[in-house]
């Protein structure tokens, strides 16, 4: 902090208050992470000592994440993982910008309608279309494939309704100039659309990618085989088939599960800021 | 007009739930031809605009451009170029990129458009140097080299107002369309940037179709002006003679500040029309019994003490209430004698004097401009009200 992004008026002390609130906060909130990275370095003997450390007595580094790697197939899982949820972002990205495009910008018969049920979809929450789209996907021969981790969900109302607004305060002015200067309406999706509700799809592709990422419920009703299997249901499979109790390669999994996760936060939330400062929409 | 016109609205009428916005617009426009297309707010401008860029559908009539029928072609195919009042740039492409927009459209197959692998495919790279070269000669032209690399968020209004007109250039279109292209501007700018769309009209000698409601504007800059009121054309004429001799009441009234002069003037039943006790016009016996009115522009009259009406004038009382000093001239606000408000155009060494407040208004018959109830100009039976009819009488 420098002395010129001090608010005036503020005192020295009430700073150093303020930063030892916000501080203490952000402890609590990482702790389970700490704990998560600590359990992940300890041997099994201290991982239910009573006394309460993070920093272990011995290192079992090489042992825990030894043990991660080795027992389940992790790096296959993570390429399982990253597969899956691009494709799911790039198709949910593909298949809701248009649509969102034409509900927010485009006059037909019955827009009001099928804006309605978009969202009505947004209401059905997953959990109670998954026997339906199980029984869909016996008939269809895709139980344990990575593409039936990815078909029910590359329709994205969210994204439909998130991009819509987005798209609405594009001025009407900019749509119909690139009319005129030859732009196809897909064209105009992309090339002047997509760019400028770039923030909103950057957080949107983060949203996405979290909930896909973390989903235990879906995998676990279609997938049963570890090859195919996504870091949550990966780490399921470690902990029956092989861990057991072994807390400290556990965790050391789950650090790895969650990894590529918060490096893909780190770099979009430097993406996400610098789209909202960059592309606003003037003029 | 003998050419054949390069764009032609046939009975165009659109609709807007209960709302007509244009009412059966008939127009041609000569190839070259500047026009203003002025009205107050809401009279349709910008709708009849836009269903000539094929922005906005019409539900009735034909359009044509360049003596092709473009009635059901979308904007893209219409080959016009349109400048949009908020400038419409892309945010996330600088000016050249957003210059070149148009060009890469038309002149790149599907192929080169293609992010990543575009660059890569045939041709492209001779179509780049081509857009580059067309794209730097009109910035170039347009003052705007300079700011080719920034984004128009890094720009001024009128900055972006010029990259949005070198879009429109360099695809060298078939008509230009602007609407309010300065009203976004501060005066200074939008005065200087007239003359420059004027200069740019005449080098390029394109057809260019100017939405403004600035009747200023519409009377300096085009070679035709059509006046618009509640999707209606009221009259289509050069600036000189939608000023000197509208059509209609409301044409007169739009045109010009400060606004016409308007005075009632009674038809008595010999059919004469007679302004205070002077005869103005005569041959109205249609118009018996009702109330015409007369309108003379702020600069027609002479007030003074001492002003007697001569030969073909005519002299009513005039009472002046304030004097609006401007500068090179005055304006004088006061009341006629009849109760009507008038305001009137004095010299710059106007002084009333200070004993009286009382003139007599001293105006030339033939300056007169006559209008029936209905607002429409009287000019048949008026043997004394046309200027044109006066001119030929007196020459
Ligand atoms: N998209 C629309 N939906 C409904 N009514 C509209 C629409 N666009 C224009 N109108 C109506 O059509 C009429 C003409 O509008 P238009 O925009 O052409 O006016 P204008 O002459 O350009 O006015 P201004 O000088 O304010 O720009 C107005 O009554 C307006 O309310
Ligand atoms: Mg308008």
């Amino acid at each position: 902090m420098s002395a010129a992004t001090h608010l005036p008026g503020s005192c020295r002390i009430c700073r150093v208050a303020r930063l030892v609130v916000l501080g203490a906060a952000a402890l609590v909130f990482l702790m389970p992470y700490l704990w998560m990275l600590s359990t992940s370095l300890k041997p099994q003997s201290e991982v239910f000592a009573s006394s309460l450390s993070l920093i272990p007595d011995h290192w079992s580094f090489l042992v825990n994440y030894g043990k991660a790697l080795s027992r389940v197939p992790m790096g296959r899982i993570l390429v399982n993982g990253t597969v899956v949820c691009v494709t799911i972002v790039a198709f949910q990205i593909v298949f809701a910008l248009p649509a969102a495009y034409a509900l927010a910008k485009l006059k037909f018969r019955g827009r009001e309608l099928l804006f309605g049920s978009v969202i009505l979809g947004l209401l059905v929450p997953i959990h109670a279309l998954s026997i339906p789209l199980y029984a869909a996907a016996k008939a269809l021969d895709l139980i344990n494939t990575l593409a039936i981790l990815v078909i029910p969900f590359v329709l994205s109302v969210f994204a439909i309704f998130q991009f819509r607004q987005a798209i609405k305060s594009i001025p009407d002015d900019l749509i119909q100039a690139a009319r005129m200067d030859g732009m196809s309406e897909l064209g105009i999706c992309w090339r002047v659309v997509l760019p400028n509700i770039w923030p909103a799809a950057t957080s949107f592709a983060v949203f996405s990618v979290v909930a896909h990422w973390n989903d235990l419920y879906w995998p676990s009703v279609v997938i049963t085989k570890t090859e195919l299997a996504t870091p949550p249901l990966g780490l399921l499979f470690f902990r029956a088939a092989e861990a057991g109790d072994d807390y400290g390669a556990l965790m050391a999994a789950t650090v790895i599960a969650t990894l590529p996760l918060i490096l893909l936060f780190l770099f979009a939330q430097k993406a996400f800021i610098e789209g909202v400062t960059s592309s606003g929409l003037k003029g | 007009m003998s050419a054949p016109p390069q764009i032609s609205f046939r009975s165009v009428a659109k609709r807007y739930g209960a709302t007509l916005a244009l009412k059966s617009v008939s127009l041609d426009i000569a190839q070259g031809e500047f026009l203003a297309l002025v009205g107050p707010s809401g009279c349709g401008k910008s709708t009849l605009l836009r269903i000539l860029a094929g922005l906005e559908s019409l539900d009735d009539g034909r359009i044509s451009i360049a003596g092709q029928d473009v009635t059901a072609r979308r904007a893209a195919d219409r080959d016009v170029a349109m400048v949009f009042q908020s400038y419409a740039l892309y945010p996330h492409l600088t000016a050249r990129q957003n210059m070149a927009v148009p060009l890469v459209m038309r002149r790149m197959n599907a192929w080169q458009r293609l992010p990543f692998v575009g660059p890569m495919m045939p041709g492209r790279r001779a179509v780049d140097a081509k857009i580059a070269d067309k794209v730097g000669s009109v910035a170039d032209s347009l003052k705007i080299a300079a700011l080719l690399d920034r984004k128009p968020g890094q720009m001024s209004g009128g900055q972006r107002q010029r990259v949005a007109l070198g879009r429109a250039i360099v695809r060298e279109p078939k008509a230009f369309l602007m609407d309010e292209p300065l009203s976004n501007l501060d005066a200074a700018l939008r005065v200087h940037t007239r003359s420059e769309i004027v200069d740019l009209h005449r080098r390029l000698g394109a057809t260019t179709v100017y939405v403004t409601h600035d009747q200023e504007e519409a009377l300096s800059m085009a070679d035709r002006v059509a006046v618009m009121k509640e999707g209606r054309l009221l009259q289509v004429a050069t600036p000189r003679a939608i000023y000197d001799d509208p059509d209609h009441i409301e044409v007169a009234e739009f045109i010009g500040s400060p606004k016409i002069n308007l005075a009632a003037a009674d038809v008595g039943s010999d059919g004469v029309a007679r302004l205070g006790p002077t005869v103005i016009a005569d041959g109205l016996g249609d118009f018996h019994g009702s109330v015409l009115r007369v309108g003379f522009r702020p600069e027609h009259g002479r007030i003074g003490p001492q002003e007697r009406p001569g030969d073909g004038e005519v002299a009513v009382s005039f009472s002046l209430t304030r004097l609006e000093f401007l500068g090179a001239g005055a304006i004088a606000h006061g009341t006629l004698a009849t109760g009507e408000s008038v305001e009137l155009r004095v010299g710059h060494d106007f002084v009333p004097p200070a004993d009286s407040r009382v003139f007599q208004l001293v105006l030339p018959i033939r300056q007169l401009m006559l209008f029936a109830p209905s607002g429409d100009r009287l000019r048949t039976g008026t043997s004394l009200a046309a200027p044109h009819a006066a001119e030929a009488m007196h020459g």
